[in-house]
């Protein structure tokens, strides 16, 4: 499991507990990585920049810091 | 809301426009009322030089006939001898008199004709006599032995004077006579006529220190020769300082007269014009001040300024409320729209649509945003498939 999906539990998990609009969070997490959070599947290879944008925009949406 | 946003760029754009159009409205409003205010300068002025000269040809007039009549009275004709001077003075002193009661002369004067060339008789100073002529009027009415006419700077200020020769029954030249009066009642009579302020100044060059502040004395005046620096002011209809004085280069002064602008003198305001004044002999000797009260004037002006500015005020408060509505409804809530469906989209939402709105440019955008949608949850598809 690569560091990509490990993001992509912690944002599915952290919206969930939110109980908002889950779309529009992903939404704007992906918008702002450029990542289609989605599409991030356990084999998905990490790309270190990828990796990068991902922490950054969780951390600017969720507010959760690494 | 972002400074970047085009939002509060739109409408800070709008706002400068508005606010340019107020500033440019303000000012056509001030600068019209300028020079409409030059303008009634200018009209005060011509008014008050046309009353000013009306009185001097009608003054001209009533003392070339009382000269005409006097020198057809046999009973002040005669030769010009020690003699006949206590004679004529006992003759004409009634008649002199009432000249100066009833119709404003201060002046009645024989002089002796140009071989002897000194006063003969002073009606108004009957000491004074045997000193010379030296004066243009004298000159000119010896030259040519006609009527002449016009003011004097004497040491006490302005004299309007006449000048006949008196002739024998064989028309030989036996003097000269003249009667005359001062100017200083004009001013009463402008301000009666035009209701604006006037003021007398006369040149300091063509007057003695000395002299005129004896005269001032004599008058009960204080001394105000040191209150201008080329000019003293003789005769004024208010005693207004601030309003009256005002140091005047005369012999810049276009002959229409010169607006000299605007003075506030307690709570009034006053606009203010000066024309020249000549002397017989075609001298520039001083200027005539006129103040016209404009108080009321620039009070409405003032409250004109403010309406229009709250108008304004409230005419851009409008149009911006205006404009942000119609921006809002017209574009930013449907870029904003399509902004969240787009965010849904990427987020996981594949079946949020983005729905053509109107038939503009947005609504173009719009349905092609929507296109890019599908081909984009196409895409997703193949991929997860």
């Amino acid at each position: 499991m690569g560091k990509l999906f490990e993001y992509r539990n912690v944002i599915e998990d952290k919206v969930k507990s939110m109980g908002t609009d889950a779309f529009k969070v992903k939404g704007q997490i992906g918008l702002k990585s450029g990542l289609v959070i989605g599409m991030i599947q356990a084999n998905t290879p990490d790309d270190p920049e990828q990796v990068r944008a991902l922490r950054a925009a969780v951390k600017e949406v969720l507010g959760l810091a690494d | 809301m972002k400074i970047s946003s085009l939002r509060v760029k739109v409408i800070g754009v709008v706002l400068i426009c508005l606010l340019a159009a107020a500033t440019g409205i303000l000012t056509v409003v001030h600068l019209n009322f300028t020079r409409e205010t030059e303008q009634i300068t200018r009209d005060a002025i011509a008014e008050a030089q046309r009353v000013f000269q009306n009185l001097e040809k009608a003054d001209i007039n009533k003392m070339s006939a009382v000269l005409e009549a006097i020198l057809s009275n046999d009973r002040f004709s005669g030769s010009y001898t020690e003699a006949h001077r206590q004679a004529l003075y006992a003759e004409a002193k009634p008649l002199f008199a009432r000249m100066k009661s009833e119709y404003h002369f201060t002046l009645w004067q024989f002089n002796n004709p140009e071989s002897v060339g000194t006063v003969f008789l002073r009606l108004h100073h009957p000491s004074q006599f045997g000193d010379p002529l030296k004066r243009w009027m004298y000159d000119e009415c010896v030259r040519t032995k006609a009527l002449v006419a016009g003011k004097e700077l004497g040491h006490s200020g302005f004299a309007l004077r006449v000048m006949m020769p008196q002739m024998d029954s064989h028309g030989h030249i036996l003097g000269y006579v003249e009667v005359g009066e001062e100017i200083g009642r004009f001013f009463g009579i402008m301000q009666a006529q035009t209701g604006n302020q006037c003021a007398l100044a006369l040149k300091k060059s063509l007057l003695q220190r000395d002299k005129w502040i004896d005269f001032r004395k004599s008058q009960g005046k204080p001394d105000n020769w040191d209150e201008l620096k080329e000019i003293v002011l003789a005769d004024r209809t208010t005693e207004n300082a601030e309003l009256m004085n005002a140091q005047i280069d005369i012999d810049s002064l276009p002959n229409g007269g010169e607006v000299l602008g605007r003075v506030s003198s307690g709570d009034a305001t006053y606009v203010r014009g000066v024309f020249p004044v000549f002397t017989a002999d075609g001298k520039r000797s001083g200027d005539v001040l006129v103040a016209k009260d404009m108080t009321a004037a620039f009070a409405h002006l003032h409250s004109l300024e403010l309406k229009v500015a709250g108008l304004i005020f409230g005419v851009m408060v409008v149009i911006s409320v205006v404009i942000g509505f119609m921006l809002n409804s017209w574009v930013f809530r449907r870029l904003d729209n399509m902004i969240e469906v787009a965010t849904c989209v990427v987020g996981g939402d594949y079946e949020r649509e983005i729905r053509k709105s109107a038939n503009d440019e947005v609504g173009e955008f719009e349905y092609l945003f929507d296109q890019f949608r599908k081909v984009f949850l196409g895409l997703v598809k193949a991929h997860t498939a």
